[in-house]
C-alpha cells in the first residue's frame, strides 16, 4: 500500500525568506522549491487565504473528482462564481490546477497540483525560556 | 552552444531538436514560491542557460508577483535582450510596460524586485 501523499504548508518570516534566498543566489547555491511545500509568511496569511469554503473544495476535489467548476459548485452547494473565485486563488497559490476540459463551453476541470490526500501544516517552532538569574 | 539559434528558426525540425538540447542544459540556479500575504505570491527563478543573442550573459531570470484573486502577474522583472534587466510595472493592463533597470547582475535585479514586491504589498495593506 502505498503512503498517503501530503502537501507540507510550512511558515517563514518574509524577511528570513528575503535574506535566505539573496545570501544562497550569491553564493551560487541552489535553492529548489520542492512541489510538495508551499511556504506562507504567517499562520494568520495563511488561517486567512485557507477558509472552511476553499478546505471544502478542495476535499470535493479528491473525493469526489469533478469534471468542472460547475460541478464543483454543486458538490459544495455554492454559487457557481464564488467557487470559481476560490478556484483561481486556489490555483495561484499551487493547490491546484485548472486544466482546458476540451468541450465546447471552454470549461475547466479541477485537479490538485499533485496527487496529495492530506495537508500538513508544519507550525512555526516557538523556543521561550525564563533567565532566572545567575547563581548566587 | 547555440550561437547562431536564430537562424535555426528558418529550420523547423531542427530547431525543435535544438531548443529541446538548450532547455535540457539549462541548469536551474534558484527555484522559489513564496505566499508574502493571502493576496499574493511571489515566485524566483533562475536558470543558467546556454549564451545566446537573447541571454549573453548565460543567465535566465524571472521574478513574478502573482495577485491571487484574479491569478494574473502584478510586478515582473525578467532579463532579455534588447532590454537586459527590466521590470513590468504595469501589469496587467499593460505588458509593454518596462523600466529598465540598471544593475550589474541578477543579485541586484532581486533586490529591487523583493523590495518592490514588499512595496504593492504593504500599499495593499494600509
Amino acid at each position: 500500500m502505498s503512503a498517503a501523499k501530503t502537501l507540507v504548508i510550512r511558515f517563514e518570516d518574509w524577511d528570513h525568506f528575503k535574506d535566505r534566498v539573496k545570501s544562497a543566489l550569491k553564493k551560487g547555491k541552489p535553492g529548489i522549491a520542492t512541489q510538495n511545500t508551499l511556504v506562507f509568511s504567517s499562520v494568520s496569511e495563511y488561517q486567512k487565504f485557507m477558509t472552511e469554503q476553499k478546505v471544502a473544495i478542495l476535499a470535493a476535489i479528491i473525493g469526489k473528482k469533478p469534471s468542472s467548476i460547475y460541478q464543483l459548485a454543486q458538490l459544495v452547494e455554492r454559487d457557481f462564481a464564488n467557487v470559481q473565485r476560490d478556484c483561481t486563488a486556489l490555483e495561484a497559490m499551487g493547490f491546484i490546477r485548472l486544466e482546458e476540459s476540451g468541450d465546447k463551453k471552454k470549461s475547466k476541470t479541477p485537479r490538485l497540483a499533485f496527487n496529495y490526500t492530506r495537508i500538513e501544516i508544519h507550525m512555526p517552532q516557538v523556543t521561550y525560556s525564563h533567565h532566572l538569574g545567575g547563581a548566587a | 552552444m547555440f550561437p547562431n539559434s536564430r537562424a535555426l528558426i528558418y529550420v523547423d525540425q531542427t530547431y525543435i531538436m535544438c531548443y529541446s538540447l538548450r532547455v535540457a542544459v539549462s541548469q536551474t540556479i534558484l527555484s522559489e514560491t513564496f505566499a508574502l500575504d493571502s493576496r499574493y505570491r511571489v515566485i524566483l527563478t533562475v536558470l543558467g542557460v546556454a549564451k545566446s543573442r537573447k541571454f549573453p550573459v548565460g543567465i535566465k531570470a524571472k521574478f513574478v508577483m502573482i495577485d491571487v484573486e484574479g491569478n494574473y502577474p502584478r510586478l515582473l522583472v525578467d532579463n532579455h535582450e534588447p532590454y537586459g534587466f527590466h521590470m513590468h510595472t504595469q501589469l496587467p493592463e499593460d505588458a509593454s510596460v518596462r523600466v529598465e533597470l540598471s544593475v550589474k547582475d541578477h543579485n541586484e535585479a532581486l533586490d529591487i524586485f523583493l523590495r518592490e514586491a514588499e512595496r504593492i504589498a504593504e500599499n495593499e495593506r494600509s
